[in-house]
């Protein structure tokens, strides 16, 4: 009895606390657009002068409210926006004095902006990688048994500049998979945006000019270098990946090792050992990057517990190692749909944007959009440092579909 | 402890000898005659009851109603004794009595309705001087409107509320936090004298491989307690759960037992329906006199259906179960009752049209039989008083199947089961080298049998055809002998048990075989049949004395007791158990304490675990670009291992608590802290015994397109055996406070939980092999962690406030219960688990432990790393620091039953009524959270009692 007297009087209680918020409602004053100086602030010690095309874009992701605008220079208005949180990204190119090309982006998510008056964003550069991810495959493929096989994975490197490029010491990794529910990790606060946080680090074998990429030639890893097409395997399989220049081999003994040239395994877990029977990122997109450590500099991650953290959500997580945003030659950012987007690992520096599959084992791969064709015949790349720009998404993965495989694959070299 | 019992013991029958000699001197007051006539309401009359029990335990003396409801006990010790008369559907008498000469009482049954004052509908707990337990009556059943077994445990003490369903397998554990397997594989639950047996339980595909006992198609797992699901509560007239030491006349058992009093006798026609939103399930249950001193027919019969999932449809569990009890007083003292169970369970996952991926459908069918004759024989032969039997026999088939698409293999399976074999992918042919040494080696029906590389995905389907057989029978004597203000009352007895397996075992075509097992490369399956493993015999024999002594207005009382048993494989085991009272102010205070050891056999999935196999590739062609398909070779060795452990142990738990009871007026208080302490439970595990050697050769072709060795090594097979890693101590604090019913109010309150908290342990070495999936020339050695490094810790506070409101001229029960989880923590610690210990070497699985060599043990991982040890150490993360805890939390849960006229009664629940679910974020995992309590449930339901 006495709990139906708590019920009543709570529900009048609410009742009241209703009424007063429809007066509020009715007091309240009509919305005024905000106005808002945007000013960009350059992190890149050099001095730089800003690109023509210089984009904005701020999106309310709750309230579904979306504005963009293209602009050139270091700072731009903008009118009527209504009040409300917001995550604005500004990208663009930046130019040294010496002529040295930057990709520039900055973001600032999730700011309350309630009033007019001045925004300053951040704004951070990465010089133009000369290799870049051309071609990628990770949402595996749907057998006519069954409805997984993911052992057709594969990443393609590609030569995006004018210049012979050496892949002997690259580095590939990828960064843990968005969280199912979305819970974002927490990073040491020390380290602001300084690094991304790679789950698996491989390094491309090599002493130095071992595996060249002449323009327009591109090199692909594979999971598993094998025929995919095979009745063992999957013959719906849209990829035969024998031809593979490398694999990541795991020396599983239920998976033999193929001609492809082996990775070198780096890091896993704060260790370099092989743990594991696959190599296998996830279908639903992950974050990749292929990095460069520069001369001079020594990366360990393995012996350097600097290097080493644990996402501070997961205490029974792996170590993942620290990569520092300089290193990184080119990142991309495939994610299970759109709305993980809040979630997204990268920092807006490395990819500004994203891909997406929107579905798992549909045999779909996203491909690099061509900008042009230099001399000989070489293809260059879209590179606007935005993968959700940059790709075409959903097309059926080749190897080697707009560059040329490299002359040392051991398919075209003799009796390997 | 064992000194002090031992001790305890000797005092025991000292006093009895002094008393013995008090009599002696003639302080015996000799014995009386107890006559009388027991009658039931019926109407406004008063008519005679037949069949009434009319007992007083304390002497181990009694006897039935004649057909006119008279009844005689004869050589009834003169003094101070408890009464208690007992009739399926009627509210037990229970009284104490003073007699010093020959008497006569009378008593009259009141049915056990709603329309009684005083409604029992929460747990009652046990007297004092013998274990503690709880008791739970049938209207506690309807009124909770249990589906089965296990949603009444929600009643004792520190219990939380269930949702009452049939979703899963269910188990019944005792003073345990998280329900561990360990717990219910310790708790016996016995019914009409005989124990429910799990020992034969062998529904598992690959235990040795896996190191865990998944079922097929849901049921009971072999290493937890049987499925209380199979056991419906509406033939149960009563429950008893002893949480405390149990008497020695229960074995095989380590956390307590759940003993179930089935109904016999006269009975109205009883018929229930109930539903909440997943289960639908109809009951009936009779019972009739034959007449002319022919004996009484009970009979029940439910059907129970469930749904998984309101939004599963295809994911189902029915039941059928049917009992008939035939109750007869065969001659002069000798009341026996027999009955005939069959219960018919179904777990069944039909496929889902839209799971056109996985294409998963299981079915778990178990047809059970058991015979059960029980009695008790009143012999009163001077001190031997009564002999106790029991025999009954189990037949349970249980038939199982699982098909699903099998995703991501392309692993090796080879058709023999021979130690050794080496099978190619061409049946009967024999593959030589290029220097003509033979490489397959096979023989006998092995000719006809191949190795296969299996293809990525495929669809499979396994059978187990598991058919238990157990047998039970128990005998007891009770000698009791009253010597002044002395009273002993001496148990003597033995008992038999025997479990088997006598199905076909698990089978399934060998060209699509279970899917691999992840965690073991080389692991690989096999069909087991059951029909070869030898029964478990387990023999046990007891004494016990129960001795009580009048100290003027106070009692003492003690029951001290021995067990031994013995099976087979395992050998014998001694346990002690003994539970003590004082009356401390009469009857206002007692004082009570006990401790002993209760053991628990391994069962037979633990005493013959099946073999483990593995599949090491000899040479693998499959899908090369450069051999034609038709001459690709693929060969395998298998290798078989033995995986008995020879010495395993008996497990045991070693139970101690001291206790009060206080009772004022109407009112009782019952306090009992405990610990226990589990060794020996069993578990999967590895040890230095599950490593053999196995010199690996792999072939590749030569330029001549002949075999010729590629690598060669030496590896580790490993798999897991049974053990004796299981350990935990649980401490605790159970109250049970009673306020009785205030009139006035018409309500009745009471207050029980329990605070426990749980520290656990599985004390085996952990060994580390990163490389134990790699090709045969990239293994390492294993390294070896030290044992049992990490400790968790649960911790839970848990009250429940019962308020019941009955008004008896309409019939009306309303129960309102605030269930509190003050306290929900867990947490854990770690011991070195970062730094090896020692290495088991590739060569022969020798180990080494670095404290026996030169250098002795590594005190960092620095030091392991400079001693090139590198792929020695372990990554480790200790996210048990962290404790997980969560602030008190509420639930509140409403019965009603409602009696509409005689013949009627309507009952309604509702679980979390107020729809309360605390979302809390986990302090181990920010930014994950924890939706708390059970979700809103509620159902209906009508009895009509003709």
């Amino acid at each position: 009895m006495k709990a139906n007297i708590y019920i009543a009087s709570a529900l009048c209680a609410m009742a009241l606390t209703a009424c007063e918020q429809m007066n509020e409602a009715v007091d309240a004053p009509e919305v005024q657009g905000l106005t808002l100086d945007i000013d960009l602030k350059s992190m890149i010690e050099e001095p730089i002068t800003y690109g023509k095309e210089m984009t904005i874009k701020m999106d309310n992701y709750t309230e579904g409210l979306h504005y963009e605008k293209t602009f050139s220079g270091g700072t731009v208005t903008m009118e009527g926006i209504v009040p409300g949180v917001y995550t604005i990204n500004v990208a663009g190119r930046g130019y040294t004095a010496d002529g040295d090309e930057f990709i520039l982006a900055g973001s600032s998510v999730g700011s309350p902006l309630l009033a007019s008056g001045p925004v300053t964003v951040n704004m951070k550069g990465a010089v133009k990688g000369k290799l870049v991810f051309s071609e990628i495959y990770y949402c595996g493929s749907k057998p006519p048994a069954g409805f997984a096989y993911f052992r057709d994975q594969f990443y393609e490197i590609a030569n995006n500049s004018d210049e012979v490029q050496y892949l002997d010491g690259l580095y590939f990794a990828n960064l843990e998979t968005i969280d199912f529910n979305k819970t974002k990790p927490v990073w040491p606060s020390e380290d602001g945006d300084k690094y991304i946080y790679a789950e698996r680090v491989w390094r491309i074998p090599g002493t130095g000019k071992d595996y060249p990429l002449r323009p327009g030639e591109s090199a692909v890893i594979s999971q598993f270098a094998a025929n995919h097409k095979l009745d063992i395997y999957n013959p719906n399989s849209p990829v035969d990946c024998s031809a593979s220049e490398f694999e990541f081999n795991m020396n599983n003994v239920n998976f033999p090792d193929q001609p492809a040239v082996d990775m070198l395994h780096v890091f896993y877990n704060g260790n370099s050992t092989m743990t594991g029977m696959q190599y296998l990122t996830s279908v639903f997109g992950t974050a990749y990057c292929i990095f460069r450590v520069p001369e001079g500099d020594t990366w360990d991650p393995v012996n350097n517990k600097d290097l080493q953290v644990r996402n501070g959500a997961n205490p029974s997580g792996y170590f993942q190692a620290k990569i520092p945003v300089s290193y990184i030659v080119d990142a991309v950012e495939g994610i299970r749909n759109e709305t993980y987007v809040d979630a997204k690992n990268m920092p807006a520096v490395v990819d500004a944007g994203f891909v997406t599959m929107g579905g798992t084992y549909l045999g779909k791969g996203i491909t690099r959009k061509v900008e042009g064709r230099g001399a000989g015949g070489a293809v260059f790349y879209q590179d606007t440092n935005n993968s959700t720009d940059d790709f075409e998404v959903g097309v059926v993965p080749v190897l080697h579909r707009t560059s040329t495989m490299p002359s040392w694959n051991h398919s075209l070299t003799s009796s390997n | 402890m064992k000194k002090l019992f031992l001790l305890l013991i000797a005092i025991a029958f000292s006093v009895a000898a002094v008393s013995a000699q008090q009599k002696a001197r003639g302080a015996d007051r000799g014995t009386v005659k107890l006559s009388g006539t027991v009658y039931e309401y019926e109407g406004n009359d008063s008519v005679p009851l037949p069949y009434a029990v009319i007992s007083l335990p304390d002497y181990e003396i009694s006897t039935v109603t004649q057909a006119d409801g008279f009844y005689v006990l004869n050589g009834v010790p003169a003094g101070k004794t408890t009464l208690k008369i007992t009739y399926i559907g009627k509210v037990p008498v229970e009284k104490t009595i003073d007699i010093t000469r020959n008497s006569r009482m009378d008593f009259t049954l009141h049915t056990a309705d709603f329309h009684m004052k005083e409604v029992t509908v929460t747990a009652q707990a046990s007297h004092a001087g013998q274990a503690t337990a709880s008791l739970i009556g049938r209207q506690a059943m309807d009124h909770i409107q249990a589906t089965n077994l296990s949603d009444v445990m929600s009643l004792l003490p520190g219990g939380l509320s269930q949702e009452p369903n049939l979703s899963g397998a269910k188990n019944a554990t005792i003073r345990s936090i998280t329900g561990s397997s360990t717990n219910a594989l310790g708790t016996a639950v016995i019914r009409d004298g005989a124990p429910i047996s799990n020992n034969a339980n062998l529904s598992t595909m690959n235990p040795t491989i896996a190191g865990s006992t998944t079922t097929n198609a849901g049921g009971a797992t072999p290493t937890g307690g049987v499925d209380l699901r199979t056991i419906s509560t509406d033939n149960i007239e009563s429950i008893e759960v002893i949480r405390g030491i149990p008497s020695v006349e229960h074995g095989d058992l380590t956390s307590g037992a759940v003993i179930i009093n089935s109904k016999a006798g006269r009975e109205p026609l009883r018929i229930t329906a109930k539903a909440n939103p997943k289960v639908y399930m109809g009951a009936l249950s009779t019972g009739v006199l034959l007449g002319n001193n022919r004996g009484a027919l009970n009979f029940n019969a439910d059907y129970a259906h469930n749904t998984n999932d309101p939004i599963e449809s295809y994911r189902t569990f029915e039941r059928v179960t049917a009992r008939t009890m035939y109750s007869k007083e065969l001659f002069a003292g000798l009341r026996s009752n027999t009955s005939l169970n069959f219960n018919y369970g179904r777990d069944r996952r039909s496929l889902n049209p839209d799971d056109k991926d996985y294409r998963r459908a299981s079915r778990g069918e178990e047809v059970g039989f058991t015979l059960n004759t029980n009695g008790n024989w009143n012999l009163n032969m001077g001190w031997l008083k009564s002999l106790r039997y029991v025999v009954a026999g189990t037949y349970t088939s249980k038939q199982s199947f699982n098909e699903s698409m099998q995703v991501s293999n392309n692993t090796p399976y080879s058709m023999t089961t021979t130690d050794g074999a080496i099978l190619s992918n061409f049946a009967g042919q024999d593959i030589f080298d290029a220097d003509g040494n033979k490489i397959t080696n096979f023989s006998g029906d092995d000719a006809d049998k191949y190795a296969y590389k299996l293809p990525a995905n495929y669809f499979a389907r396994y059978d187990i055809d598991s058919r238990e057989v157990s047998a039970f029978a128990k005998v007891v004597a009770t000698l009791v002998k009253k010597m002044g203000y002395v009273n002993n009352r001496v148990l003597l007895g033995a008992d038999f048990r025997t479990d088997g397996n006598v199905g076909h075992g698990k089978t399934y075509d060998p060209s699509a075989p279970p899917q691999r097992e992840v965690s073991s490369a080389n692991g690989s399956f096999r069909p087991r049949d059951y029909r070869d493993i030898p029964f478990i015999n387990q023999f046990g024999a007891f004494a016990e004395e129960n001795f009580s002594w009048q100290l003027g207005l106070r009692e003492l009382r003690l029951q001290a007791g021995v067990r031994y048993d013995h099976a087979s494989e395992v050998g014998g085991i001694v346990t002690p158990r003994l539970n003590g009272s004082m009356e401390v102010l009469p009857n206002t205070l007692w004082i009570r304490g006990g401790y002993g050891v209760a053991a628990k056999m391994p069962t037979l999935l633990y005493l013959h675990p099946e073999q483990a196999y593995f599949e090491y590739k000899n040479i693998d062609e499959i899908g090369s670009s450069k051999i034609p398909a038709d001459q690709q070779l693929f060969i395998t060795t298998t290798k078989v291992y033995d995986v008995t452990n020879r010495n395993l142990k008996i497990a045991t738990n070693r139970k101690a608590e001291v206790g009060a009871d206080l009772k004022l007026g109407q009112m009782t208080f019952t306090v009992t802290a405990f610990r226990e302490n589990l060794k020996n439970g069993y578990s999967l595990n590895k040890s230095f015994d599950t490593f053999a050697p196995f010199e690996w050769t792999t072939y590749k072709r030569d330029a001549n397109n002949k075999l010729v060795v590629d690598k060669q090594a030496t590896v580790l097979s490993s798999w897991y055996r049974p053990d004796n890693n299981v350990n935990y101590t649980t401490r605790g604090i159970e109250f049970d406070f009673n306020f009785g019913r205030f009139d006035k109010i018409n309500t009745a309150v009471s207050l029980n939980g329990s605070w426990v908290k749980n520290e656990s342990n599985n004390s085996s070495y952990y060994f580390y092999d990163p490389n134990g999936d790699k090709a045969v020339d990239l293994r390492t050695d294993i390294a070896i962690y030290a044992p049992g490094t990490t400790t968790t810790y649960n911790e839970q506070l848990v009250t429940a406030l019962r308020v019941t409101h009955n008004l008896p001229r309409i019939g009306f029960v309303v129960t309102l219960t605030g269930q509190a989880v003050w306290k929900d923590a867990n947490w854990g610690k770690y011991g070195n688990d970062s730094i090896p210990i020692g290495y088991l070497s590739l060569k022969d699985a020798a180990p080494t432990f670095f404290r026996d060599t030169e250098a002795g043990d590594f005190t960092s991982i620095q030091a392991v790393k400079d001693a090139k040890l590198n792929h020695l150490l372990r990554t480790t993360s200790h996210p048990l620091l962290i404790k997980e805890s969560y602030d008190p939390y509420f639930c509140f849960n409403i019965n009603v039953t409602k009696e509409l006229g005689d013949m009627m009664r309507v009952s309604f629940f509702a679980n979390n009524m107020f729809r309360s679910y605390p979302r809390r974020e986990s302090k181990r995992y920010p930014g994950s959270y924890s939706l708390l309590n059970n979700r809103f449930y509620f159902g209906i339901e009508f009895a009509l009692t003709l």
